[in-house]
């Protein structure tokens, strides 16, 4: 299945917010194992959204879902 | 030895006061707001004579504690009529802790309205005319104070808006590099200092003896190990902070539908890339301005900027997430170059941006100008510096400005507006607005998104839980308000628990998190009480009609937290 990852700026290895399409050759996957596949840690990941709704670690993602990390709020 | 100083404006006299038992181990907000119960009829008219305007380092300010350069400035506020306490970075607090002032106590009318400066060393205190200085902005007030009196002495000090009593005015106090861009903001304690006659109160700690500081830990070197580990923690878990400041709330905020558009009329702004933590740090860098800058001496997180405009000449410092986005989102603007401008004629006129951008939110849904009017808000806004009788109604603050105006939905509560997280959405900091003796506050307890984990919280607009949630991070925000610590070290348990290690070195005595918590709700409580005597009661623990009632796209939700609870006795 293809999907969309979106990872905030905070969280991006090169410091710049990044969007990329992936194609994932088995079913079943979450937000976490697609973590791993871009090796995103998980621990600095506070907020997640698949399809625009907030969503845990352990969700269903299926073909066509576009997946957001955002990091944990601090400050304010 | 710590002690206090109190001024009499009437009599133009200073004395020295040794510490009562009762205050020896407060500092910060919880002596401001012990002082003001003590010493302030809550029912007294806050520009008069009866009013105190109260100043004080925290606990562990001007000690090797990262963070704790906070100050706290406490009086009955202008604009709420409540008990108030405004906290900022700069280098006062340090300043004061250094020359062992526990606080100082401002009280009573000059006889006469000259303005005047009061000066402040280790070997004693002055008042100097400041005639010449009358009407000038912070900026010009700073740069002359500082040739005067010289580049190491930490500053207070009002613009034009403190001068004319306005609502909102705020003090402004210098950071190291002598910029006027730290500012005890809401509430008004501006005016309550123009009304006192004082344009710049001057701490000079020149020469201090270590054995006169503040605080002088009984264990000093598990003190200092102690908070050793405590900065290399906050450095190591606060980097996102450091790159972009609050900047990064913008897209997250934004993302949680939370972020307030065109006066809280929506969730999200469509054109928030204008506004992103990724914008504010290409401009900044490309133009020469800073992005981790510390606001105050002693800061790890430096969440501070210093920015520059087009020409790569210094326009501003510390643009915040609140200024971004009630200046921003909530005027609909995405230029980061107009939130700039905005910010630094604040900061020279001496105003809350937040009230402005409240403010100037509430006019355009007026149709005083249309949304998006860059050009309109900035004559606004510069009305109030000029002191038009337009700029004076902006300048009492957006409830009694939107009244004025005949608009319905005026975000604030209280009397103070808002911060930038609609309460549809965080509805922990819903009820933190709500309930708060000092009014629409984020920074009395704000309820981010993961906080509240302890109380069940893993959704901010989920209902349950939220009062519990957001009465257990007030009380943490106290500790940390009265220690002189920035909330961004985290009103959080694991704080509690830096913390505990902290003082326990400090007093030589087991402090444990409980221990800190329950004076948190002694002072939360006396704060209630003085409320209370001021008219202002539980009744008043309510947010405007419109988010109870009109629901918050993109997500569609109302603040719906038990209305009943939240009008009795939340604290119980």
């Amino acid at each position: 299945m293809d999907v969309t990852i979106w990872i905030h700026a905070g969280l991006a290895r090169d410091g710049r917010a990044q969007e990329e399409c992936i194609h994932i050759d088995y079913g079943g996957s979450t937000p976490r194992d697609l973590a791993a596949v871009v090796g995103l840690d998980m621990a600095s990941v506070g907020l997640i959204f698949v399809n625009s709704i907030l969503s845990s670690p352990n969700a269903a993602v299926y073909d066509g879902d576009r997946i957001e990390y955002l990091p944990h709020l601090e400050g304010g | 030895m710590s002690r206090l100083i109190r001024i009499d404006r009437k009599e133009q006299t200073a004395a020295f006061e040794p510490l009562t038992t009762d205050i020896v181990r407060l500092g910060g907000r919880a002596l401001t707001s012990h002082l003001l119960y003590r010493e302030v009829d809550p029912g007294c008219d806050p520009l008069g004579a009866g009013n105190k305007l109260i100043l004080a380092p925290g606990v562990l300010s001007g000690t090797t504690a990262p963070c704790s350069g906070r100050i706290s400035v406490g009086a009955k506020s202008p604009l709420t009529g409540g008990i108030k306490e405004s906290n900022a970075g700069g280098t006062a607090a340090r300043a004061m802790a250094r020359l062992g002032i526990k606080a100082l106590i401002i009280e009573d009318l000059p006889v006469n309205r000259d303005l005047q400066i009061l000066y402040i060393c280790k070997d004693g205190i002055a008042f100097h005319p400041a005639g010449e200085l009358a009407g000038k902005g912070t900026y010009d007030t700073m740069a002359a104070l500082r040739e005067r009196f010289g580049t190491k002495c930490a500053i207070l000090c009002i613009g034009p808006a403190g001068e004319q009593t306005m609502e909102i005015a705020s003090i402004a106090i210098n950071t190291v590099e002598g910029y006027p861009s730290r500012h005890c903001g809401r509430g008004g304690l501006g005016a309550v200092m123009g009304s006192k006659g004082l344009k710049a109160i001057i701490i000079d700690d020149n020469g201090a003896d270590k054995e006169i500081h503040n605080l002088q830990p009984a264990d000093s070197a598990t003190y200092a190990a102690a908070c050793k580990e405590w900065a290399k923690n906050l450095i190591e878990t606060k980097k996102l902070l450091t790159r972009f400041g609050t900047s990064f709330l913008v897209d997250v905020v934004n993302k949680l539908g939370a972020i307030p558009t065109r006066n809280y009329s929506h969730g999200q702004f469509d054109q928030v890339k204008g506004l992103s933590c990724e914008t504010l740090e290409a401009t900044v860098n490309s133009r020469g301005g800073r992005m981790g800058h510390p606001c105050m001496p002693g800061c790890v997180i430096r969440c501070s900027n210093i920015y520059h405009d087009e020409r790569g000449e210094y326009l501003t410092s510390g643009l915040e997430y609140e200024t971004i986005a009630l200046m921003g989102s909530n005027l609909d603007i995405d230029d980061y170059d107009f939130v700039a401008t905005m910010d630094r004629m604040c900061d020279d006129f001496g105003v809350d941006t937040m009230e402005v951008g409240a403010g100037i939110g509430v006019a355009m849904e007026a149709g005083l100008l249309p949304f998006g009017d860059k050009e309109g808000a900035l004559a606004l806004l510069r009305s109030l510096g000029e002191g038009t009788p337009k700029g004076r109604a902006l300048g009492r603050g957006a409830a009694h400005f939107g009244e004025g105006l005949g608009c319905r939905r005026i975000p604030t509560a209280k009397g103070q507006a808002l911060a930038a997280y609609d309460p549809r959405v965080f509805k922990g900091t819903g009820v933190t607005y709500a309930t708060s003796p000092m009014g629409g506050d984020h920074t009395a307890g704000n309820m981010l998104a993961g906080r509240g984990k302890w109380r069940g919280i893993e959704d901010t607009k989920q209902t349950e839980g939220q009062i519990e949630a957001s009465v257990d991070v007030q009380l943490m925000t106290m500790v940390l308000d009265m220690l002189g610590l920035c909330i961004f070290t985290g009103p959080v348990p694991e704080t509690m628990g830096w913390l505990s290690r902290i003082l326990t070195a400090a007093y030589g005595e087991t402090v444990t998190p409980d221990d800190l918590l329950a004076v948190g709700r002694t002072i939360l409580e006396i704060e209630v009480a003085f409320n209370a005597r001021a008219g202002i009661g539980m009744a008043a623990n309510r947010l405007p009609e419109f988010f109870y009632t009109e629901p918050l796209g993109p997500n569609g939700t109302v603040f719906d937290v038990d209305r009943e609870r939240l009008e009795l006795n939340p604290w119980m």
